[in-house]
């Protein structure tokens, strides 16, 4: 087994794995930071690894693929603006219905254009490229995993870059910041809740709809139903243990990643019943958030 | 005279019906001070939110300068020129002083914020009108007097020339009130037009040129300060000569009905509650005074069990140490909350289900709560105590002084032995808060043992029997002649200037 | 008092109006796209329901589960708690039922009363680890539930492809008797006796919410918990309680469930009961009396996409996003507090 972790691949594969709760990690926190909690992120995940898949199948690119997989994440973090800011309903119910809605839109969607198919292997997605940096990805263990990668994985790093500077370097972040913490603050002079709300929604629509193009796009070649499978949610409790810091939300999130691939990987490698194994990142999860609290518990006396 | 502004009568009624401002008139001259003098619900904040552009008039006129215009935001305002210091600050905790003076209108470089710009700015700022504050600290770590300054100062980075101020000494001991004025003061001779609200006759004498007296939503008449007494100013206000006194007989204390020992509360930094040990007896009112955030809030949480702390409180003669707020109050304790709407009440539901929270559980078969019994007591109790409402009344109709009747309402009805009241009349009417104090006073003459905590400077001193002085988490003052103790003496107790002998 | 009866009735009126509008855009709208005859459609889904009593007693096997989970949430809700965990109870107690009542064996009432109340027994006890873990140690329920759902899940699946499986027959657990299951009311229809368990949890747990001191408690703990701790009700433990009653009300379900429409467990995935609790009890207003006919409605809508899915162009599915389009309009500021909104003034 020992050698299974250390191999090359084994990196290779955990980052794979992480990468999309990454993303959803970053959309959780753009939108907690601008104070409206966007759990429908696992749904818009869904629905952009099926506008990507189909796009990219239809149209013959990436590029396309990837641009409506990103424009199908903030259409559906509209719709939770729309309930939420303007007709005013619980974020979180929202959130669980649009959820529900992204579950059953997808599927329409599939079944409608593919004859009633579950799955989209019948259109394969167009792929979004690997990028090789040349002597760089020669370096042992970790070169391959770094710089022999998907496009994805450095949009992403790239993601996590723009988060950190948006955050403490720009007006559009005092906003965001002040829109969370204090949105009475905001409006007193005169800077509209709603509209940073909306805007952190863009963001974060453009984050889960990158992660969604992730699963349909590189890691799979196609949309498969329930293809997300708690990936979003996994985001979700990722950042609420980075507490709402970009790099720590990004680490507890490739942990997660890790695990997650462990499950899958370990069912050829270990002798162990695989629906066990895909307890694990559940089990961690569960474990982490434990032992996160209750040293936050422990320090605040 | 040069006037820069003008009010014409403004009239506000909300949708609900309540008229807040009815043919509301004001003007300001450049370069004074002038306070907008009036009880609670007077209107004079309305009229203040009107002309920040936070509330639009159903009727009336603005002039600047001669000219009409439309206040249509606090945004629309800010470029007028005015600003405005609420009395609950807006200010983002997290995020650094300088951060928060310039919230809304950040200077940039490129995309990016231009970090250095804004915090010398705040720096220069600080300095011409002498305020102390450290333009890196972030906001949450600093006393409410500097946060207060920091309100100032993104009003002054606006470049605003009239600036409001919301009852802006509520939070403050005398002499930080003092420095306040003179900052204000300065502000005045560099040319900016102060507006304060206030209810306090005092600071509008020491501080203001002119004072517009509002009541009952209208304006009642403008003064020079300098030509009104003290007196003459109370009446324009209440409208008839007022009871600036509390009706009460002198104490019988009684025996001990709660007792402190050696609490000690941990917070961070410095103990918020250091080896503090303190009783009150039957049938005395216990102040427990001091400037926010010095100890004598946690003094009265560590009673009614709801923090945690080392050290030991007996009420009645049992130890409650630990123990929880069931236990406490089943032993005849009785609380009254700091904060109505986030404690006292619960907002969505009725007057019943606020007036029985407190001992529904005594009143049950199975399980099943004696709904019939308890829906007649609730309506007597709403009667006893002038409630406009009926049992199903959803509470969050009431106004702010009948919802805390409500509250009072229940926690008096308990027969309680040991009355803990926290801030009992804070942001309440007159008439409930005589209304209050009679109460607090009847039960106190009938062996009740009071404990009062309260930042209003004159509540203090006309309501308590004795007074124990917090500063820093400790007790530095015990004064039993309340009738012979003045304000200033009392805040420099409460600032720590002076400070008693242990063991007095 | 006549305000107490005629505006939740007449609030109920317009939801169930706006629902079917609702229900009939989004119809129109799949029609369009996936090339449905509008017409046909539309008569299969309001009135294929309601042609025979077949399909009547369709729409009242819906609603069974809809009824536990719905109650499950209310409750939940009501103490201000998104738990998720009623999905993963409800699957749970559905394969414990499968596995406890044949080992329990054949004896009429005793076999399926005591499986329904195992299921519920053991639900809650798992249902404690996401509430307790939220009233101790302050963890957002919905993300520590969500895990506790999959978890359960994958050992469930675990099992019965284990040693929960019955020898004969892979995947599944074994054949359950008649006597083992819960009696039909209607040998015709084959409608089970879980309706009359479920209508009784839903008045017992109006009256428990309504009437008793724990409900009281659990309600004002729901509205504002710092008001229930400085009333001296614990607000941590009704925080727990709701959550462990939730849990297990949701595993009794699945138990009733199972032992009245099968003959044995075999599902492969999660049901999604628990996150329709959410829309019924959504569209009950979160109170426990309604929520039958929140569940017999969204049973009607449900055996009316059966329908239209028959029809061979358009989905099942399309069920989903009429669903949560309801649920986001029930929710709405507007709509559901408008009766506070009233006189609050500017507050």
């Amino acid at each position: 087994m020992l050698d299974w972790v250390l191999s090359e691949s084994f990196l290779m594969n955990v980052i794979a794995y992480a990468i999309p709760i990454i993303f959803a990690a970053c959309a959780s926190l753009i939108s907690n930071k601008a104070g409206i909690s966007a759990i429908n992120i696992e749904g818009a995940m869904s629905v952009a690894a099926v506008a990507g898949a189909l796009m990219s199948h239809f149209s013959g690119s990436w590029i396309v693929g990837l641009a409506f997989a990103m424009t199908a994440g903030v259409l559906m973090m509209m719709l939770l603006a729309l309930a939420a800011l303007w007709l005013r309903a619980d974020s979180f119910l929202s959130g669980i219905a649009l959820n529900t809605f992204a579950s059953g839109i997808c599927l329409l969607i599939v079944k409608g254009v593919l004859n009633g198919r579950t799955d989209s292997s019948t259109a394969p997605s167009v792929m979004v490229p690997q990028v090789r940096f040349p002597l760089l990805s020669d370096v042992p263990v970790v070169g391959k995993a770094i710089f022999s990668q998907n496009l994805l994985f450095y949009i992403m790093l790239a993601v996590l870059a723009f988060l950190v500077v948006l955050l403490n370097c720009t007006k559009l972040g005092v906003q965001i910041k002040t829109a969370g913490y204090h949105p009475e603050a905001s409006e007193s002079v005169g800077v509209s809740v709603k509209r940073t709300r909306v805007i952190a929604l863009v963001i974060c629509g453009v984050m889960a709809g990158l992660g969604g193009a992730y699963l349909s796009m590189a890691n799979l070649g196609y949309f498969s139903a329930g293809m997300v499978s708690g990936r979003g949610f996994m985001g979700i409790a990722a950042e609420a243990m980075g507490a709402g810091a970009p790099i720590k939300a990004g680490l507890f999130a490739l942990l997660f990643g890790a695990v997650d691939y462990f499950a899958v990987g370990g069912q050829t490698v270990l002798s162990f019943p695989y629906e066990l194994l895909n307890t694990l990142p559940y089990l961690m999860t569960l474990i982490t958030l434990i032992i996160y609290a209750t040293a936050q518990k422990r320090k605040k006396g | 005279m040069n006037e820069v502004l003008c009010m014409k009568n403004i009239t506000k009624r909300y949708e609900n019906g309540v008229l807040a401002n009815e043919n509301a008139s004001f003007s300001l001259c450049k370069g004074e001070i002038h306070a907008i003098a009036g009880e609670n619900g007077a209107g004079k904040s309305t009229l203040m939110k009107i002309l920040f552009g936070a509330e639009q008039p159903t009727e009336g006129v603005i002039e600047l300068s001669g000219k009409q215009v439309k206040i249509t935001s606090p945004k629309v305002a800010t470029r007028l020129g005015i600003g405005m210091v609420y009395q609950h600050f807006m200010l983002v905790d997290e995020l650094p002083v300088y951060l928060n003076v310039f919230l809304g209108i950040e200077k940039r470089r490129g995309i990016l914020l231009d970090k250095q710009a804004m915090i010398r700015e705040t720096y220069e700022l600080c300095r011409k009108y002498d305020m102390p504050v450290d333009p890196m600290a972030p906001c949450g770590e600093l006393p409410v007097s500097l946060r207060q300054k920091v309100e100032i100062l993104k009003v002054l980075a606006r470049k605003a020339e009239i600036i409001i101020l919301d009852e802006p000494t509520a939070v403050l001991t005398p002499q930080e009130t003092e420095q306040l004025f003179r900052q204000l003061r300065i502000l005045r001779n560099d040319g900016h037009t102060i507006v304060i609200i206030t209810h306090k006759l005092k600071e509008m004498k020491m501080l203001c040129d002119r004072i517009t007296v509002m009541r009952q939503g209208r304006t009642v008449g403008v003064v020079n300060a300098a030509d009104v007494t003290e007196q003459q100013l109370s009446e324009l206000m209440v409208g008839n000569a007022v009871l600036l006194k509390v009706n009460k007989s002198p104490a019988h204390p009684g025996k001990i009905v709660a007792e402190m020992q050696k609490a000690v509360v941990p917070g961070s930094g410095r103990l918020r509650l250091d080896n503090v040990s303190f009783s009150v007896r039957a049938g005395e009112i216990l102040c427990l005074a001091g400037v926010e955030g010095n100890g004598q809030q946690q003094a009265a949480e560590c009673m009614t069990g709801q923090i945690a702390y080392q050290g030991s409180v007996k009420v009645l003669g049992q130890e409650v140490s630990g123990r929880s707020v069931r236990t406490i109050r089943n032993l005849g304790m009785a609380h009254i909350p700091e904060d109505r709407m986030t404690m006292g009440t619960d907002q969505q539901a009725s007057l019943h289900e606020n007036l029985i929270s407190v001992d529904f559980g005594s009143n049950t078969r199975l399980g099943f709560l004696r709904n019939k019994k308890l829906r007649l007591r609730s309506e007597q109790q709403l009667m006893d105590f002038g409630v406009k409402g009926q049992y199903h009344t959803p509470i969050a109709l009431l106004s702010g002084g009948n919802m805390q009747k409500v509250v009072v309402a229940r926690e008096l009805s308990q027969s309680p032995k040991l009355i803990i009241a926290d801030q009992p009349t804070r942001g309440v009417d007159v008439g409930a808060i005589a209304f209050i104090h009679e109460k607090l006073v009847s039960l106190r003459d009938k062996g009740c043992g009071i404990v009062l905590v309260s930042a209003d400077m004159s509540e203090v001193l006309s309501l308590s029997d004795r007074i124990l002085v917090f500063h820093e988490g400790q007790i530095v003052a015990e004064i039993t002649d309340v009738g012979n103790t003045s304000e200033q003496q009392l805040g420099r107790y409460m600032l720590g200037i002076d400070r008693m002998e242990a063991g007095s | 008092m006549k305000h107490r009866f005629v505006r939740p009735l007449l609030n109920i009126v317009v939801r169930l109006a706006l629902a079917v509008a609702v229900a009939a855009v989004v119809l129109t709208g799949a029609c369009l796209l996936l090339k449905g005859n509008i017409e046909e459609v539309m008569a299969a889904f309001f009135l294929g329901p309601l042609e025979d009593e077949y399909a009547v007693a369709e729409i009242l096997r819906e609603a069974v589960p809809l009824i536990f989970t719905g109650i499950a949430v209310s409750l939940m809700v009501r103490c201000g708690q998104f738990n998720m965990f009623v999905e993963g109870a409800f699957f749970g107690g559905a394969f414990l039922a499968g596995v406890l009542a044949p080992m329990l064996g054949e004896h009429a009432v005793i076999t399926p009363l005591l499986t329904i109340l195992a299921g519920a027994a053991a639900m809650g006890i798992l249902g404690y680890i996401p509430a307790k873990m939220k009233s101790s140690l302050g963890v957002n329920e919905f993300v520590s539930s969500l895990m506790l759902n999959y978890i359960v899940f994958w050992v469930v699946m675990y099992l019965i492809h284990g040693i929960a499986a019955d020898p004969d027959y892979p995947n599944a657990t074994p054949y359950l008797e008649d006597t083992m299951r819960l009696p039909l009311l209607n040998e015709d229809t084959e409608l089970s006796s879980n309706l009359v368990i479920a209508l009784a949890i839903a008045v017992c747990s109006g009256l428990f919410l309504f009437k008793t001191k724990w409900g009281y408690a659990l309600r004002i703990t729901g509205d504002n918990p710092s008001f229930a701790d400085y009333s001296g009700i614990s607000s941590d433990r009704y925080v727990t309680a709701s959550q462990v009653i939730g849990a297990s009300l949701a595993g009794m379900g699945g138990a009733a469930f199972l032992l009245g429409n099968y003959y044995r467990f075999q599902w492969s995935s999660l049901p999604n009961y628990g996150f329709d609790g959410f829309v019924i009890t959504s569209i009950a207003g979160n109170n426990p009396y309604a929520v039958p006919a929140a569940a017999l409605f969204l049973g009607y809508l449900r055996v009316g996409a059966l329908q239209v899915s028959r029809l061979g162009d358009i989905p099942n599915e399309v069920i989903y996003v009429i669903q949560a389009i309801i649920i986001i309009l029930f929710g709405a500021h507007f709509f559901f507090h408008a009766r506070r909104k009233g006189g609050a003034g500017n507050a």
